[in-house]
């Protein structure tokens, strides 16, 4: 798939009330207060994270591209999609990523999955000895674990995985282009997975087009992994690649802090922390945890008021109303948009 | 058979010495500090390995290369030796604990220089019964050398008093690395053993032309003669291009450098050793740990910063003993670019005053050398010298290296210019004698045809098969 197609899908959603840059910092899984809050607001969640590494350049080059194409407009550095862009969002196939989940750990399952499959290669043939594909210690030391208590160099067990594998790619209902993807970049005894470059020479597309594919079908793959409980094998390798909290471990600190009886401002001279980020971790948990209380930091007349001041003016831009709400901080609209609205409805 | 005979063949299964390894391993087992200058792919690792089992304690081996490091231990875990540990940065905290408490257990101990200077590693390492210390790629401890390691300096210094015989090995080293080795590992009159850097199955040739003429040169090369090969170009954007070039002419064309990912990089590498790769367009990242014995072709098409680096790149050519070639593509340009990069590349005056001022005004070493442009590499040269010498002797010292590193260049240029065989001008200049009568020998005895490198026939490289994705995984897991 295209990036720019990803893009005016997120923009078409955010349409003008976000900057340039927000949905480079989603792509990215920026962990900010500020994108946290967007991907609730505006249902982007599945694309948090997709593109960790994602060079901004890159990204400048799908907004020229679609602004030359008239697919989005450029006002006051905030991006509009036009009627053209909305027609081209509303015709784009589904996108089935779930990066709120997962969060660039894909990366780290398809790591485990294909040195395993690799060393399963080797094995049933009676070699033991090659050149590992991951040289990453965390992704050795953990597929070296759960292959210990495997019968690796029983060929049986090699075929089971591999049908295990096949059921699962089948079941993820992934694209058969995402299919060879992902059994391409596998590699083991007497055939060699492919390079991005080369798969995207064989398929006549770009590298980064072969990488979304790649990563939407991983997400898939998990999905199915994770619902299925026969998946023996992939479940093993899939350990801990879910995001267990969606709290960054920063904001987990912050909450316990807080519920000791400390106050923000302790928390932020205890942590050595800008009170701005102890802010941030307030919205965190005001987006993600049921029981945020907000009644702590907002009367619920003024937390009312604002809800039914969003849904009159059809924004959730901060300096709108601030502007209706001079006596509330920044820090307080924050965490009622958060609170009240963090679902996005 | 004598007593090193039979350990050559029960432990490496070999029936005769490689031509200086009996030496070098008689040398170290009399208890004398040696320097083995042995070139590259005519085992090394078998001067330290073979005597370690005659040897009552352990061996400790200082490597620089972390992947190079991994690459040895586990090719010595491979053939059955389990007494290796490899001790560098990639191990986690409590990895670390666990084998310092337990290090007298193993015969074999890999070890950074970074993780030498740890006091814990430093302290357990005293207390070990050591029976040899390993000094690998000593060349460098050399300042002069042309991948200086300040941290290696130190390995002397640490191992003073009462120690076991240390071996000093590297590829290639001219008298004044051999005499920087004795005098930073302190080592008592060693012995030096010495083998001819010569490769007479390998053929030097030197081509000038336009610069704008290279990759034509190149394309018409790939298209005639046979691979496998590798092509050096001066960046890594470069590889990528030449690479696309020579892919959209449909030869079998793959680049590699340390700008990819590391599962690519892994890929190419493995696709280039099984033949699924003919040519690889790399920068100098590739080539270390890479064990194809059959390369037939290696070009520059830049020109390299030192002959030793230029040695060492086209010594990865013919190691199965079978005829390969050199070329060098030159054109006249390349003798100021290559000097622009060179000296970009070594800090100057004006930097060095930089990074210090800004140390002093608070800031972190790391942000200093950021706002000064130093590169990590400068960065690590000028902590040492700081810590060594005041500031104007630092100043002094980086211009004698400018001075040097120009030297350098002059010598390789001095091969590009030569009118006397080049494999007797390179061999001059490491101190060798050398009389040429070979037919296949450089591009200055003459040459004529070199057939043997003409394709013949439509080569047989082993295209990937396409299988469907289920066809693949049938295939990987034997169903």
């Amino acid at each position: 798939m295209e990036l720019s197609s990803v893009v005016l899908f997120m923009l078409s959603k955010m349409n003008g009330e976000r900057s340039r840059n927000a949905c480079l910092h989603i792509i990215r899984g920026k962990r900010s207060g500020q994108t946290l809050q967007d991907v609730q607001y505006f249902d982007l969640k599945r694309f948090f994270c997709i593109l960790p590494k994602l060079e901004s350049a890159i990204y400048e080059e799908q907004i020229d591209w679609l602004i030359g194409n008239r697919y989005i407009t450029e006002v006051e550095s905030r991006l509009y999609v036009t009627d053209d862009g909305y027609k081209r969002a509303k015709a784009l196939p589904p996108y089935h990523f779930n990066g709120w989940e997962y969060r660039g750990n894909e990366t780290v399952f398809f790591g485990r999955l294909a040195l395993a499959i690799q060393t399963l290669s080797y094995f049933k043939d009676g070699v033991t000895s090659f050149m590992p594909i991951q040289t990453e210690r965390d992704i050795q030391v953990f597929v070296k674990g759960i292959l210990r208590n495997l019968p690796i160099e029983d060929s049986q067990f090699s075929k089971q995985v591999g049908c295990e594998l096949k059921l699962a790619l089948n079941q993820s209902e992934m694209s058969d282009m995402q299919k060879q993807i992902m059994a391409s970049r596998l590699t083991g005894h007497g055939i060699t997975g492919r390079t991005w470059e080369q798969l995207a020479t064989d398929m006549g597309r770009t590298s980064l087009f072969v990488y979304l594919e790649f990563i939407e079908g991983l997400h898939r793959l998990l999905d199915v992994v994770h619902q299925v409980s026969t998946y023996h094998f992939m479940r093993k390798v899939a350990e801990g690649i879910q995001t267990s909290t969606y709290l960054t471990e920063s904001a987990l600190q912050t909450r316990q802090l807080y519920a000791s009886g400390l106050s923000a401002e302790e928390i932020s001279a205890v942590r050595g922390l800008k009170q701005s980020t102890i802010d941030d971790h307030f919205v965190e948990m005001a987006i993600n945890d049921e029981a945020f209380p907000l009644h702590h930091f907002v009367t619920l007349e003024q937390a009312d008021s604002v809800v039914s001041k969003v849904n009159e003016l059809g924004t959730r831009r901060l300096r709108v109303l601030k502007s209706e709400f001079e006596e509330m901080s920044y820090f307080q609209l924050r965490l009622i948009l958060g609170a009240k609205l963090g679902d996005g409805t | 058979m004598t007593e090193l005979a039979n350990v050559l063949y029960e432990k490496f299964g070999y029936r005769e010495f490689r031509p200086g390894q009996e030496r070098v391993i008689r040398s170290v087992l009399e208890g004398k500090d040696t320097i083995a200058i042995l070139p590259t792919g005519t085992g090394k690792s078998l001067c330290y390995q073979l005597p370690s089992y005659l040897l009552p304690g352990s061996t400790l081996i200082v490597s620089p290369l972390v992947a190079l490091m991994e690459d040895q231990a586990s090719s010595m875990r491979r053939k059955g030796e389990k007494r290796v540990v490899a001790l560098n940065s990639f191990l986690s905290y409590q990895e670390k604990k666990r084998i310092l408490s337990q290090l007298q257990l193993y015969k074999f101990i890999f070890v950074s220089p970074e993780m030498l200077l740890q006091e814990k590693v430093e302290n357990r390492l005293r207390q070990l019964d050591l029976s040899l210390i390993v000094v690998d790629e000593a060349h460098c401890i050399s300042q002069w050398g042309f991948d200086f390691r300040p941290d290696y300096l130190r390995i002397g210094e640490i191992f003073n008093r009462a120690r076991p015989p240390i071996l000093a090995l590297t590829a290639t080293a001219d008298q004044q690395v051999i005499q920087d080795i004795s005098i930073y590992l302190h080592m008592k009159q060693p012995i030096v053993e010495k083998q001819s850097l010569d490769r007479p199955n390998l053929t030097y040739v030197i081509e000038k032309m336009n610069s704008s003429d290279k990759t034509k040169w190149i394309e018409e090369r790939v298209e005639q003669t046979i691979g496998p090969g590798i092509i050096y170009v001066a960046s890594r954007k470069r590889a990528d291009q030449l690479a696309t070039i020579l892919t959209e002419k449909g030869y079998s064309v793959a680049a590699y450098h340390a700008g990819k990912e590391q599962e690519d990089r892994a890929l190419i590498q493995e696709q280039y050793i099984r033949g699924e790769v003919e040519w690889i367009c790399a920068t100098n990242a590739f080539g270390m740990g890479i064990h194809k014995d059959d390369i037939r072709q290696v070009i520059h098409e830049h020109l390299p910063h030192t002959i030793a680096s230029y040695i060492q790149e086209v010594g990865r050519a013919g190691r199965d003993g079978k005829l390969a070639c050199a070329v060098l593509l030159y054109a006249q340009e390349d003798e100021n670019i290559t000097r622009f990069i060179i000296h970009n590349d070594m800090p100057d005056r004006f930097e060095v005053e930089h990074y210090t001022e800004r140390m002093q005004a608070g800031l972190s070493p790391a942000e200093s050398a950021v706002l000064a442009g130093l590169s990590e590499t400068a960065k690590r040269v000028i902590d040492f010298y700081l810590s060594q010498m005041p500031l104007e002797k630092v100043y002094a010292r980086i211009e004698e290296l400018q001075r040097n590193k120009e030297m350098d260049l002059l010598q390789m240029l001095s091969v590009i210019h030569s009118e006397i065989c080049i494999r007797k001008k390179i061999l001059d200049l490491f101190g060798e004698e050398h009389e040429t009568n070979l037919d296949t020998c450089c591009s200055v005895c003459g040459l004529g045809e070199i057939d043997w490198l003409r394709k013949t026939k439509e080569a047989e490289v082993q295209r990937t098969m396409t299988y469907s994705w289920d066809e693949r995984i049938d295939v990987l897991l034997g169903i």
